[in-house]
């Protein structure tokens, strides 16, 4: 993190469309350095194509996307953001290999010692040989994760990262995510799960059919939220 | 009239005592195939990623062209090859018909269009799995492929399978730019339809139990290779 | 990494396939008769051994040899259908018709009576019974040597065969031996193929025995300047010999059932 910090990153009246359909729209954020992000909002609202559209997996079709500093990186150097999947997505190798794929850039010797690291890091050093495919999906989330710490990024995005797991994996992965955010990456994470956003938010984004709805500081929007559509979230979920 | 089941004793006589014929029309069977199959999966397997993962220009054309080919029997595509290697024809300089090169050629020709259209089967979902993931982590297109390659790896054997299978059990392009010319380009299939119709069954059949053993090989092999695929993920 | 193992391996196999190149080698095309009956491996081996030159042989019916020729795919011919021999060499594809041997045609058919067959009558009036009553004939239809002397014989008699009893094999001499014998059918076959496959099949002769219809092999040397490509140099060497006194005491001492089934030279009546 030696390098010029990348945020904020702001979206300026983006736009994405696919073919007809106009997904995203006229969405005006902008993320910051400091608190920990959660974008919330039913299925389908548009959560992971907000996402995606941050790390630049889709293009924008209208407005403009920018971060402070240039993201782009050579080939084979990783890039300064990171993004873990609702599903991870591995290789048929160990785990340490796994992590060790993140870290191209680095000669033989640090790539492994860098890897040990994030396992210890994540609490998974036993599972360093083991084929990362065969592993349950609570562990391979933790692989993911000790994947994106390897390669030290500025921003962590995550979309929906405990919405397949068990209680016990989903409290791990929470505090490996509020123990980032201690050490300084910037975390922004979707979830439809209040209880997780209540436990872990400093600011909540609503996005409601493709549109930013609000974005306000967590405790308030808990306590009132402003828009129509956030109060009757909050009020099918069981939240009063 | 022969009695078939002398002719299948002496058929098993003539496998076991290792007639030099015999093995060595197997033997150029085994070259011109296992060459074709190499040369196509050369050609295919690049061209099938890269159906499965971009959508170049002219894609849709590649696409139809594998199409066309492989719906085309061994026999027509063996009378394309045998109007472009005649010396009559384009290549005729280079002196190629009625060589096993020229059987290679054909045959390449044959399974190209399969290992195409099986590996883009095969990438296309790999694609969908790891692609985000391989940009995020920002990989090299060369890594990529190689990443590819290796996860689907299984699969990818399967489909080479496939192609061989399909070329050691063909008959129509061989025998077209072959001639089936004794202890030159003499393979399996063309042996097996001269024989009989010479009435030589015992030759016939030792031939036919070889391919039958190879097709049951190639099966199983593939049925296992499949399975570890399904097993691993 | 993978991919250059292939490639190595691709390259070796590719190689080795082609090695056999550094042999001489003589591009012949020959007709079905000729290996059907066993004559060509007697002719190859021979051959060799004297000359070292391996015989690479197409064998196909005559057109098809001839054809294949005015291509430039062979470097000499050795076929037996005199008309269009000559037609080939009056193109100026050939240098000239050179006849080397000849043996004789049979008509042959099921064992037993069939219709008064039995009596004693020549080919060509036998072939017409067969075609008027209808029994059934199989014709090689593809142009070989066999097909032309057999329509031939049905212009002369001004037959024209149609319907199911008249069978068009388009295959070799052999495969249509063994056709007839499935079907139980006639045809018209070459010595040289019916003496190396009669024991197997349970077919005999009706006619021809007489040896008055001639079947007559010609070598025909080709004409490099019709040619895409001039014939090898073996052409000539091949020519010489089989015309010569070696070759033709291999016409003469080969045997089928212990009988001498090829002649050497020109017939003296030519069909």
């Amino acid at each position: 993190m030696a390098n010029a910090s990348i945020l904020p990153l702001t979206l300026k009246s983006v736009d994405y469309h696919v073919q007809q359909h106009h997904l995203i729209k006229q969405m005006d954020i902008t993320f910051d350095h400091k608190a920990l992000t959660l974008i919330l909002g039913a299925n389908g609202a548009g959560k992971t194509l907000l996402l995606k559209l941050c790390c630049g997996l889709i293009k924008n079709t209208g407005g403009s996307l920018q971060w402070a500093e240039d993201v782009s990186r050579k080939k084979g150097k990783p890039l300064p953001f990171s993004l873990v999947f609702h599903k991870p997505v591995l290789l048929q190798r160990s785990v340490m290999d796994n992590i060790c794929f993140a870290l191209q850039d680095l000669p033989k010797l640090s790539a492994i010692s860098r890897a040990e690291a994030a396992l210890k890091w994540a609490g998974i050093e036993t599972l360093a040989e083991k084929n990362a495919t065969l592993l349950s999906t609570g562990q391979q989330q933790l692989v993911a994760i000790a994947r994106a710490w390897a390669t030290a990024p500025q921003v962590l995005f995550l979309d929906e990262p405990t919405a397949n797991l068990d209680p016990d994996a989903t409290e791990r992965m929470e505090s490996l995510i509020a123990a980032l955010h201690q050490q300084g990456t910037k975390i922004i994470m979707s979830t439809h799960n209040l209880g997780q956003a209540r436990r872990l938010a400093d600011e909540i984004i609503f996005v409601d059919r493709g549109r930013i709805s609000e974005q306000r500081d967590a405790k308030q929007f808990f306590a009132k939220p402003q828009s129509h559509v956030a109060q009757r979230f909050l009020a099918t979920e069981g939240f009063l | 009239m022969n009695d078939f089941s002398t002719s299948f004793f002496q058929a098993l006589g003539l496998l076991f005592h290792l007639d030099s014929d015999l093995w060595e029309i197997v033997g150029l069977s085994f070259k011109v195939s296992l060459s074709a199959v190499m040369l196509a999966t050369f050609i295919g397997l690049p061209l099938g990623a890269a159906l499965a993962i971009k959508k170049f220009p002219g894609h849709t054309a590649v696409r139809i062209i594998v199409d066309t080919f492989m719906a085309m029997p061994p026999v027509v595509i063996g009378l394309i090859a045998y109007l472009l290697l005649s010396r009559a024809g384009p290549l005729g300089v280079f002196g190629l018909l009625y060589t096993p090169t020229a059987m290679i050629i054909a045959q390449t020709l044959l399974i190209t269009p399969i290992i195409v259209a099986l590996s883009q089967q095969v990438f296309g979902p790999l694609w969908l799995k790891f692609g985000e993931q391989l940009r995020l982590l920002n990989t090299s297109t060369g890594r990529t492929l190689n990443t590819l390659l290796l996860e689907g790896r299984q699969q990818l054997i399967t489909v080479w399978l496939a192609g061989f299978g399909r070329a050691i059990a063909e008959i129509g392009a061989v025998m077209m730019v072959g001639g089936n010319i004794d202890h030159y380009t003499r393979v399996m299939t063309t042996a097996i339809a001269l024989e009989t119709s010479k009435g030589n069954l015992e030759m016939a059949m030792a031939l036919g139990i070889i391919l039958m053993l190879m097709a049951l090989l190639i099966n199983i092999l593939a049925h296992t290779f499949s399975r570890l695929q399904r097993g691993l993920t | 990494m993978a991919l250059c193992l292939r490639l190595l391996l691709l390259i070796l196999l590719v190689g080795s396939a082609s090695q056999a190149q550094t042999q001489n080698v003589l591009h012949l095309g020959t007709t079905t008769s000729i290996r059907d009956s066993g004559l060509l491996d007697e002719i190859q081996s021979a051959f060799f051994k004297r000359h070292h030159i391996v015989l690479r042989t197409l064998v196909a019916g005559s057109e098809q040899v001839l054809s294949a020729a005015r291509r430039g795919d062979l470097d000499i011919v050795l076929t037996h259908s005199p008309n269009a021999e000559a037609t080939f060499v009056a193109e100026g594809f050939g240098l000239q018709r050179k006849p080397v041997f000849y043996s004789h045609f049979l008509l042959v058919g099921p064992k037993g009576n069939e219709a008064g067959l039995n009596s004693q009558e020549d080919l060509e009036k036998k072939l017409r019974a067969i075609i008027q009553t209808g029994l059934p004939f199989i014709s090689r239809d593809d142009l070989s040597g066999t097909h032309m002397l057999e329509k031939g014989i049905l212009d002369k008699l001004q037959l024209k065969p149609e319907g199911k009893s008249y069978i068009k094999s388009g295959r070799g001499m052999g495969a249509t031996l063994q056709l007839a014998d499935q079907l139980q059918a006639h045809t018209l076959t070459d010595t040289g193929t019916w003496h190396n496959l009669q024991s197997r099949l349970s077919l005999k002769v009706l006619a021809g025995e007489d040896r008055e219809t001639v079947n007559q092999y010609s070598l025909i040397a080709l004409n490099p300047e019709r040619l895409p490509h001039s014939p090898d140099a073996g052409a000539a060497v091949f020519d010489q010999w089989l015309s010569g006194a070696e070759g033709q005491r291999v016409i003469n001492q080969f045997r089928l059932n212990e009988q001498q089934v090829f002649h050497s030279g020109v017939a003296k009546k030519e069909s």
